[in-house]
């Protein structure tokens, strides 16, 4: 294994609808994605201990130079406002002897370690990408028959994933909001916008343009159980303003019993200080009056760091 | 255009400082943006909730005393006299509060924590160390409006030992307004809750729903010009029945900027609302003029000038990759150089950035380039040294710093 950790930089809005790729030798900040309402900027490739890969931190280091190579790529984005930054780990196989990581393909790897370690049903699946994860799991499905004698070919290749099954359907006149939820759940938005009410139809976040009846999708049917996998689902706090009014809002829907109201604003205290931890490598600006609000809404108006966990208050 | 003094920023401090010189008999102007940070108020007014420490505060006046040298309050003077008179002040504005600067009091936060707090305008929950004056609450909220979460706050009455029923409450023109996704917001409410048919009707739903509990809890979504239609209500419901501050936009907020604004202006005081300064003639020590954005090719001269702006959050500081600055005159800030230091890596730390400002002398003239300018003078958000949130000190420094400014000047 060779964990190689790469850090971007999130922008508030689109300044390409298209991937911008330079064309050279892979290096820092070389790629400019454009993913939903944002693009971003990456990344760095540096090879870390595997004692640190849980330390996601951002470095002043990194956002350098994810800056000063990403304005020769995008001019645009010297001007545009970063909305945080964030870093990964990325479980990359060495190949060859090359200290960044840089030159390792992100190719998949899946070993046989009955025919490789002679350790009989076991099998490893790593490299690979978030982009590349339905292939890395067809893989190991197909190795996995193998060996279980299921003389079957791992279908996820050609079955849609929920939500994303062609239609041929013309739909009426759309709201931004049902658009925007469209994006992220595709035919499945219709089971929550077609049998609700106005009380439903209410914002909880208005960046992201997510409703009531949407969040409730998420936790009766996507194994929500927190803010952030919230987040994860509906984008709720991930827009311009990060989560300074939307999470409270989003917090009270989902507090359904009052038993859980505590563990819910428990939560809440945890959710915004995840928010703070990609805002603060980038804490200037805009950003920094936009903490200063949030900190003013949150802690101040509300006193939410009564509720803070041990690890939100070191 | 002449003023004895033009004050930049409209907000409580501005306003405060306006107020108080215009009563003196000073021609003065006040530019404003159009928004101020008590579009996030609570209903109450803070002096100092929390010491040094994070220690809760019952004597705000005594507590002032341990704050360090650098803290705003140490230039103002008497601190429980200043109180005194800004609480004057303001109910002199309409905005009659109660609370004493020697003695805390608790509020009930919109996510149902308590917090120490100054002053609380008339018809707020006020809670007494930590027990509620009531045994048993209806906690009402309006059908469709998320920004009073009524579990969180229920769950922070039962803290304080009140058994609590939440019951909903709707009319047809709050029916009407919920057809719109986002128009369920405080002050769109206190809008749709207008006037006085419709108040009249709410009392009767809210006296329909009351069941047996001793006293009604209700967001703070009425009353967003004047008192009169929020203390109506008060009067018209059955039992007693009190305000709880909401997620913002704020309505009290709204509210004090709109009654302040009022008394300002019927003090004889000049207004510019939307407008900002965005320049001025330095001589030497003295500023000679300011130039607002709107107003271009009219100077706004006076003998003296506040600057009044906040902090980030108002535009008052501005920062960037490199530096933290004043944007209008580029006045000397006290801030760490280094970008790293600026922040803490959990949320809820102090954050240095916090007590960035504007550098004082002790009559809280700025300086520029290391010199004292003579005529500027500073208050509220954009001094140096104060962490508003930990401390819960904002309006209590935006005022007192206002009034020891007005004081200053008429010296």
């Amino acid at each position: 294994m060779f964990p190689a950790r790469g850090a971007l930089l999130i922008f508030g809005h689109r300044v390409n609808n298209m991937v911008i790729n330079r064309c050279r030798k892979p290096a820092n900040a070389d790629i400019l994605v454009p993913d939903d309402t944002v693009c971003v900027i990456g990344t760095t490739s540096d090879r870390v201990p595997m004692e640190t890969v849980d330390d996601m931190r951002v470095t002043p280091q990194e956002v350098e130079v994810l800056l000063r190579e990403g304005e020769k790529l995008a001019p645009a984005l010297a001007t545009t406002r970063i909305l945080r930054a964030y870093a990964g780990v990325r479980p990359l196989v060495a190949a060859d002897n090359d200290p960044s990581g840089r030159s390792i393909s992100r190719g998949i790897v899946c070993l046989d370690h009955e025919t490789r370690d002679g350790l009989a049903g076991f099998i490893t699946i790593t490299g690979g990408k978030m982009m590349t994860y339905r292939l890395m799991a067809e893989d190991a499905t197909n190795m996995a028959c193998q060996k279980l004698g299921v003389n079957k070919a791992c279908e996820t290749g050609v079955t849609p994933l929920p939500g994303s099954e062609v239609t041929t359907e013309q739909p009426a006149k759309k709201t931004v909001a049902v658009m925007a939820a469209e994006g992220r759940h595709g035919t499945l938005t219709k089971t929550f916008t077609e049998t609700t009410d106005v009380v439903d139809d209410a914002m909880v976040c208005e960046c992201e343009h997510v409703s009531v009846s949407e969040v409730n999708f998420a936790l009766d049917n996507l194994n929500v159980n927190n803010l952030v996998n919230l987040r994860r689902r509906t984008r709720v706090g991930m827009g311009t303003c990060q989560g300074e009014l939307c999470a409270t809002r989003a917090a009270g829907v989902m507090c359904r019993k009052q038993e859980q109201a505590a563990d819910v604003k428990a939560d809440l205290a945890s959710f915004i200080n995840e928010r703070w931890k990609g805002v603060q490598p980038v804490g200037w600006g805009d950003n920094m009056a936009e903490a200063q609000l949030t900190a003013t809404i949150y802690e101040g108006l509300c006193g939410l760091n009564q509720y803070a966990g041990k690890e939100e208050l070191k | 255009m002449k003023f004895n003094t033009v004050v930049m920023g409209g907000g409580l401090t501005g306003l405060t400082c306006g107020i108080a010189l215009a009563k003196a008999g000073q021609r003065v102007a006040v530019v404003a943006t159009g928004q101020s940070s008590l579009l996030f108020a609570s209903g109450s007014l803070d002096l100092l909730g929390y010491d040094a420490q994070g220690a809760p505060v019952a004597n705000p006046v005594e507590a002032i005393k341990t704050l360090p040298e650098s803290h705003p309050y140490n230039k103002v003077g008497d601190v429980e006299a200043l109180a005194a008179e800004a609480q004057a002040l303001l109910a002199e504005a309409g905005v009659k509060t109660t609370g004493q600067a020697t003695a805390n009091h608790n509020r009930l936060t919109p996510i149902g924590a308590v917090k120490p707090t100054w002053l609380s305008l008339d018809g707020y929950l006020t809670i007494d160390g930590d027990k509620l004056p009531y045994n048993k609450v209806a906690l009402m909220n309006v059908i469709g409006y998320l920004d009073f979460p009524t579990k969180f706050i229920a769950d922070g009455l039962r803290q304080m030992g009140a058994d609590v029923e939440i019951k909903p409450i709707t009319l047809p023109e709050l029916n009407e307004a919920r057809k719109s996704p986002t128009e369920m917001r405080a002050t769109n409410i206190a809008k749709v809750l207008g006037n006085e048919d419709i108040v009249l009707r709410l009392a009767a739903e809210i006296n329909a729903k009351a069941g047996d509990a001793e006293a009604i809890l209700l967001p703070a979504v009425l009353g967003i010009k004047e008192d009169v239609l929020a203390q109506l209500l008060k009067k018209q419901v059955s039992k007693p029945m009190h305000y709880v501050a909401t997620i913002p936009p704020s309505v009290p907020g709204a509210r004090m900027q709109a009654l302040l604004r009022k008394r300002f202006e019927a003090l004889g005081g000049t207004f510019l609302n939307g407008d900002k300064v965005v320049a001025g003639e330095l001589a030497g020590d003295t500023l000679k003029s300011v130039e607002t954005e709107k107003l271009v090719g009219t100077k706004l001269e006076a003998e003296n000038y506040v600057l009044a702006t906040g902090s980030f959050m108002g535009r008052g500081l501005v920062s960037d990759y490199e530096k933290v600055y004043e944007p209008v005159f580029g006045l000397d800030v006290d801030y760490i150089a280094e970008r790293p230091e600026w922040t803490h890596d959990n949320v809820f730390e102090a954050q240095p950035y916090m007590e960035f400002g504007v550098k004082t002398d002790a009559q809280l003239h700025v300086m520029k380039d290391g010199n004292v300018i003579n005529n500027v003078y500073a208050a509220g958000q954009v001094l140096s040294g104060n962490n508003k949130v930990k401390l819960a000190s904002g309006e209590g420094v935006d005022m007192l710093t206002a009034l020891a400014v007005a004081k200053n000047i008429l010296k």
